[in-house]
């Protein structure tokens, strides 16, 4: 039997997936992947920072840091990767342990009457996603929560549509997009701010690390079977699909973290899928 | 004396995982020990629930060693042939253990009552409130480390310098890898301790960083490496003690964070302070020269020893690059201002405006005699190089010439004279 909850459960992680599995794909081959880690980690310092300039919760706000923190931290990476001609891997790494460090040293030091609970922005509260006031649609009850990231889902998904080519020919060759004209710099700084808005939009309801296994493991699902972008695509979204239909009803049943489960459930299909193609490699009939 | 004793445990701690995190900076895998410090996690607290919900240090040391193995043999398994999965294997296998961590941390909340108390402290550290039983992991841990250094000193060179040279001269390598990892895992729990699992990487990362902005001598940077460390222990407890309420942890972070900026910005020539600041410096310089030999023409042909400032400062420049050249000028004590608003020049900025004529003047001269350019062409290239030549170097040109009486326009050119370190002519 299909339960609400589960409609609800799985309407997120299908919604989220659409506009993440793209950004993912272009990620992993322009070798950015980290960049989802680093937004991730640095946009608690946005909170932090718009919690102390507003001085109340508000959602917006914390919103709009949270994206500002972000953009500006994978901004900082290129210009010291670029300016201060320090390593590319060297200055990821200082950046973020830098941003999360001083969020939680702010957080630590002047927001101790506020209950502001880092494992909710950890692990994320998914869980409690049917129990939020709701809009209903023709006798369906849908939580405001879905209905915003379905907004933010939609509009990620359009600008990523717009410019689908530059964005395409970039990560598969960017000289030769760049000489063409059809790569342009402007589009870089608009897929950061794309991406960030969309990590942002997920983390209040999935938590920090849910979004890296949605943006990555299912691309390298889809990376492991096929070269065709299309096919790529599509194994992506039905992996999700798959990952999402084990993984909830057994994590209700096992009573764990929901996103964890689901990252956990994905690594292990995508591990089994690994090895398994691994050893039916050698009768492959393409040539080496 | 409390904060002078952990301050000293934490020096102790931080100054292993600085010495490290060295090596795996050195291979030039930075973000090695930040996927390693994620996978920890999940056996860390499958120890925790094996061990019937109890803290021991021997089964959370293996517990977390086996884990931070499986992450290795993983990746090792993922980047093999795969070029797409070589760079997307660190993100893939940091949230897949991370995520195991949480499932087991969730298991664990729900089945403990209460024993999991001081877990939580792991996530976030307390630095401020090491105790003896971590000076003594800590130095445990500094004993195997040295045992390790002084087993397979060559090995772990030659690893961290030349993987290729590693793989062909050295036998036992698995051994040696196991014993490395060991290490790591090792110093992670320390950092663990002190600063929780989230800013673990941090200690690693931050010294190693600092250090390779100053020097490229391996020696000497592992020596600023481990004083880093020590700064960072040091004046980051201080920190987290004179700052209310602040959690050590981050404060630690942060100081080594801000040595690492200032060591970009201001140790090195390849700096880009430095570099601002060499900019700004020679367009100040050139724009005052240009102004003080103008000073200098308005002297010698309409014989005017007052003038205004916008008859010696050019006005194509922008409005405030014009004031800031004026006060260049009058800061650098070259020009002072009369009783009627006018100005004149200094002693000092006529013996520079001479030595500028100089130099312009016996560069146009070399040009025309010996290089056989066209007197009609020299001036603007005798304009630009006058601020790159000594006032030495063009009396050599002179002496070369033989002759140095008028320039090839007609102008005499001023008598030499040495400038002392003040600017005013040594000898007069």
């Amino acid at each position: 039997m299909i339960s609400s909850d589960f409609i609800i459960y799985f309407s997120a992680m299908m919604l989220a997936g659409v506009p993440a599995v793209f950004i993912g794909f272009i990620l992993i081959s322009r070798k950015q992947a980290m960049l989802i880690d680093v937004i991730s980690h640095s946009s608690l310092l946005g909170v932090v920072l718009a919690f102390l300039i507003v001085k109340k919760f508000s959602s917006l706000a914390f919103f709009i840091g949270a994206l500002l923190a972000s953009i500006s931290s994978s901004l900082f990476i290129d210009i010291m990767e670029k300016k201060a001609k320090i390593k590319k891997e060297q200055a990821t790494a200082v950046v973020f342990t830098g941003f999360l460090a001083l969020g939680l040293f702010l957080l630590s030091t002047y927001s101790k009457n506020v209950d502001l609970d880092l494992s909710c922005v950890l692990f994320g509260e998914l869980l409690f996603l049917p129990l939020e006031e709701s809009f209903s649609f023709f006798n369906i009850n849908v939580p405001q929560s879905l209905v915003r990231l379905g907004l933010s889902s939609f509009l990620v998904s359009f600008f990523l549509f717009i410019f689908w080519r530059p964005l395409f020919s970039h990560s598969f060759d960017s000289d030769f997009s760049q000489s063409t004209g059809v790569y342009k710099p402007y589009i870089n700084i608009l897929f950061i701010f794309l991406s960030s808005y969309f990590v942002i939009s997920l983390i209040k309801i999935m938590g920090v690390i849910l979004p890296l296994g949605l943006f990555i493991t299912p691309i390298l699902f889809g990376l492991n079977f096929f070269k065709n972008f299309q096919k790529i695509y599509l194994s992506a979204i039905l992996f999700l699909a798959l990952s999402s239909v084990v993984a909830l009803p057994l994590a209700n049943k096992f009573q764990v973290n929901i996103g964890a489960f689901l990252v956990l459930t994905q690594s292990t299909l995508f591990l089994i899928s690994y090895s398994l193609k691994k050893t039916f490699a050698k009768y492959s009939l393409e040539p080496m | 004396m409390i904060v002078s004793i952990s301050i000293f445990i934490a020096i102790i701690s931080i100054s292993l995982c600085a010495a490290v995190g060295f090596f795996s900076n050195l291979r030039n895998e930075t973000l090695e020990s930040e996927m390693l410090a994620h996978s920890l996690f999940p056996g860390f607290c499958a120890a925790f629930i094996l061990n019937t919900y109890t803290q021991s240090p021997l089964f959370i040391v293996l517990g977390s060693f086996f884990s931070a193995l499986l992450a290795l043999y993983l990746k090792n398994f993922l980047s093999e042939k795969e070029r797409a999965l070589k760079e997307a294997s660190l993100p893939f296998i940091l949230a897949t253990f991370y995520s195991a961590g949480v499932a087991l941390l969730s298991i664990i909340n729900r089945n403990a009552d209460g024993k999991q108390k001081g877990l939580s402290n792991i996530l976030i550290g307390q630095a401020n409130a090491l105790d003896q039983s971590d000076l003594l992991f800590a130095l445990f841990s500094w004993v195997v480390a040295l045992i390790f250094f002084a087993i397979n000193r060559r090995q772990l060179l030659s690893f961290s310098f030349d993987r290729s040279f590693f793989t062909t001269n050295f036998k036992k390598k698995e051994s040696f890898y196991v014993f490395y990892y060991f290490v790591i895992t090792l110093s992670l729990l320390v950092a663990a301790r002190s600063v929780g699992f989230l800013l673990a990487s941090s200690l690693f990362i931050l010294p190693a960083a600092s250090a390779e902005q100053l020097s490229k001598n391996y020696k000497k940077r592992f020596l600023i490496c481990l004083l880093v460390a020590a700064i960072m222990g040091g004046a980051g407890i201080l920190l987290s003690y004179y700052v209310k309420e602040a959690a050590a942890g981050p404060s630690l972070s942060i100081i080594g964070l801000i040595c690492f900026f200032i060591f970009l910005s201001f140790f090195t020539k390849k700096s880009w302070l430095y570099q601002l600041f060499s900019k700004i410096f020679w367009k100040y310089k050139i724009q005052s020269e240009d102004a003080l030999r103008k000073a200098f023409l308005l002297n010698e042909k309409e014989k005017k020893t007052q003038f205004q400032l916008h008859e010696i400062i050019s006005t194509q420049e922008s409005k405030s690059s014009q004031l800031l050249s004026s006060f260049h000028l009058k800061l650098k004590k070259y020009i002072h201002q009369n009783k009627d608003q006018s100005y004149s020049l200094s002693e000092k900025g006529a013996a520079h405006a001479e030595d500028m004529t100089y130099r312009h003047r016996s560069l146009e001269l070399f040009f025309v005699e010996k290089l056989k350019i066209d007197p009609n062409e020299v001036h603007e290239l005798a304009h630009q190089l006058e601020h790159y030549f000594s006032p030495q170097e063009c009396k050599k040109l002179i002496q070369e010439i033989g002759f140095d009486e008028n320039d090839p326009h007609g102008s005499k050119i001023p008598s030499y004279t040495l400038l002392n370190k003040k600017g005013v002519p040594g000898y007069l």
